[in-house]
C-alpha cells in the first residue's frame, strides 16, 4: 500500500467508510498477528491483541498524525497492548516463570522444546528461544527480520538512537542462535538417552 | 559459528561469532543488516568459500532468521473487529456520530447539572428537595407544642397532651404486634400479632372498628389517677375518640396492661414500661414512629 493509498484510506476510515476501515484489516492482521505472535508466543492472545489493536486504531483515526506510517502507529499501539497484558500476566512469585514478562511473560517460557510442548505455548525450538531474549533485543529481531523494517524505522517505533538498535540487533541474533543450538543439543541428549 | 555441533571454530572469550580470521565477524553483521556493497558482499562469499564451515554456520543463522517469518495464518478476523467497531458507532456518518456524541455529553451534563444543583439547594436548604419520604425532625413537633397547639386535655384529673400526625398508609390492614408482660422495655415487641385495634382498644367495644387513617399520639403526663400514672405511656388514638381515651384505653383499669402504652406504626408497636417517665420516652418514640410510616406532621389546629 503506497503512502497516497494510505492516506486517502484513513480520510476515508475516519470518516466512518466501512470498507477502508476493512481494507485496513485485511492490509496489516497478518503481519501484526505474526508479530505479537513472535512477541508472546500465545496464539490466542496475539489474536485477541490484533483485534483490540485494529478497534483502537480504526476509531482514534481521527487524531492520527499523517507524519507517520500507518503501520507504525498501529505497531505501537499492539507493542502497548502486549505491554499491558504482559503486566496483567506477571506472575505473582518470581519462580513461577523464568524471566518473568522479560521472558515472554504469558506462563511459559521454556528451557527447552520438550518442556515447551509439555506446557502446549510453545511450539518450536524458535520461538521457545526468542522468549527467553529480553524484551528489547526480541522485538527488534522481529520487526528487522519479520517484518522487514529499517533500522531508522524500529529505532523510530522504540525511541531509541539507531547505534543502540544494531547493537541489540547484533547481540539479539548471536544470543538466538546459542539458544536454539543449546536447544538442538539438548534434544540430541534426550534422544540419545532415549535410544 | 557458535557453540555448537558442527562448528569447527572455537568461541571467543567475548561471545562473538567465531568466524574465521578472514572474516571478520563485523562483515557477518553487516550482511545480515543487508548493508553489504557489491565489493564487500564479494570479499565475504570468498572467505565462506574457504572457510566452509563457516559458510553452513552463516546458513543456518540465515534460515533461524527466516524462520521467525513463519507463523501460522491467523483466523480473519476483519467482521469481528468490524462488528465491534460498528457497536461503536464509528460507521455512522461524521456530523451524525458527532451529534451522537454531543447528545450523549450534553444528557450526560444535564443530569450532573441536576445532581449538583439539588446537592446544593439540600445544602443551603435541607427541606426544599426530598428524594426520599425524610422523617419530620422531632423538634417541629416540640415547636408545635410550644406555639400552643399541644392541646392539652383534663380527664378524670389526667393532663392529656395531644399532637396529631398523618400516617402515611392507613394501618387498617396491618397486623400490628402486641406487646406482652414481658415487655419492660421501651423497644419494638414482636411478642404476637394481633390487630392493632384489639391492643390499642383494649376492652372498650366502641373503639374495634376505628377508622385507621389518622392517629394521634397522645401523652398522658398527669397525675391523680394511680393507673395512669403508671402507665405513663402513649396511646395510639382516632382523634375523634380521643375524649373518650381515658375509658377507652383502660382496660378494665388494669395496671399491667396499661403498663404498656402503645403507639403503632404498620409494622412495629413501641412499648413503654410501666411508670415510665412519658418526656424521656417521647423523643425516641417519636423518632421511631417518624422512621416508620409518618408522612405529615400538623399541629391540632387541623382538627
Amino acid at each position: 500500500m503506497t503512502r497516497t493509498d494510505e492516506q486517502r484510506l484513513i480520510r476515508l476510515a475516519a470518516a466512518g467508510d466501512k470498507a477502508a476501515a476493512e481494507a485496513f484489516i485485511r492490509e496489516y492482521q497478518q503481519p501484526l498477528f505474526a508479530y505479537l505472535l513472535r512477541m508472546c508466543g500465545r496464539p490466542d492472545v496475539a489474536e485477541d491483541m490484533v483485534q483490540e489493536a485494529f478497534v483502537r486504531v480504526l476509531t482514534n483515526l481521527d487524531r492520527f498524525d499523517d507524519r507517520f506510517r500507518f503501520s507504525t502507529w498501529l505497531f505501537t499501539i499492539a507493542k502497548r497492548l502486549y505491554v499491558n497484558a504482559c503486566q496483567r500476566h506477571k506472575p505473582t512469585y518470581d519462580s513461577d516463570v523464568v524471566g518473568g514478562c522479560e521472558g515472554g511473560g504469558f506462563g511459559a517460557p521454556e528451557a527447552s522444546a520438550v518442556g515447551a510442548e509439555i506446557h502446549g505455548h510453545v511450539k518450536d525450538a524458535l520461538q521457545a528461544a526468542l522468549l527467553h531474549l529480553p524484551a528489547e533485543q526480541r522485538e527488534i529481531l522481529i520487526l528487522f527480520h519479520q517484518q522487514d523494517w529499517p533500522i531508522a524505522l524500529i529505532a523510530q517505533h522504540m525511541d531509541m538512537p539507531e547505534g543502540t538498535v544494531k547493537s541489540h540487533l547484533h547481540r539479539g541474533r548471536r544470543k538466538l542462535r546459542e539458544l536454539v543450538d543449546a536447544n538442538e543439543e539438548h534434544s540430541t541428549r534426550v534422544a540419545e538417552v532415549w535410544t | 559459528m557458535t557453540v555448537g555441533p558442527g562448528n569447527n571454530h572455537p568461541p571467543r572469550p567475548d561471545g562473538e561469532l567465531s568466524a574465521p580470521a578472514r572474516i571478520p565477524q563485523s562483515l557477518v553483521d553487516a550482511f545480515l543488516d543487508g548493508e553489504l556493497d557489491a565489493a564487500r558482499t564479494r570479499q565475504l562469499f570468498e572467505g565462506l568459500r574457504a572457510d566452509p564451515a563457516a559458510g553452513e554456520e552463516l546458513a543456518k543463522t540465515r534460515r533461524i532468521l527466516n524462520g521467525l517469518k513463519h507463523t501460522p495464518v491467523p483466523r480473519d478476523t476483519t467482521h469481528t473487529v468490524l462488528a465491534r467497531i460498528h457497536r461503536r458507532r464509528h460507521f455512522l456518518p461524521l456530523p451524525l456520530r458527532r451529534l451522537v456524541t454531543a447528545g450523549r455529553a450534553g444528557v450526560a451534563a444535564v443530569l450532573l447539572a441536576g445532581v449538583l444543583g439539588a446537592a446544593v439547594v439540600q445544602r443551603v436548604s435541607p427541606n426544599a428537595v426530598r428524594f426520599t419520604p425524610a422523617p419530620a425532625p422531632i423538634a417541629a413537633v416540640e415547636r408545635a407544642g410550644s406555639d400552643g397547639a399541644m392541646q392539652v386535655r383534663q380527664s378524670a384529673g389526667v393532663v392529656v397532651e395531644t399532637i396529631r400526625l398523618r400516617l402515611a398508609q392507613p394501618v387498617a390492614d396491618c397486623v400490628a404486634i402486641a406487646a406482652d408482660a414481658s415487655c419492660r422495655e421501651p423497644r419494638v415487641c414482636r411478642v404476637e400479632r394481633e390487630p392493632l385495634s384489639r391492643v390499642a382498644c383494649g376492652s372498650d367495644p366502641l373503639q374495634r372498628d376505628w377508622n385507621w387513617g389518622t392517629r394521634e399520639i397522645v401523652f398522658m403526663t398527669g397525675a391523680g389517677n394511680p393507673a395512669w400514672n403508671a402507665a405513663g405511656g402513649i396511646a395510639l388514638v382516632e382523634p375523634q375518640r380521643a375524649g373518650m381515651l381515658p375509658l377507652g384505653f383502660l382496660p378494665g383499669g388494669d395496671p399491667v396492661s396499661m403498663g404498656r402504652g402503645l403507639v403503632g406504626s404498620p409494622d412495629s408497636l413501641l412499648v413503654l414500661p410501666a411508670g415510665a417517665e412519658v418526656g424521656a420516652a417521647r423523643e425516641e418514640l417519636l423518632e421511631r414512629l417518624l422512621r416508620g410510616a409518618a408522612s405529615e406532621w400538623h399541629d391540632s389546629g387541623d382538627r
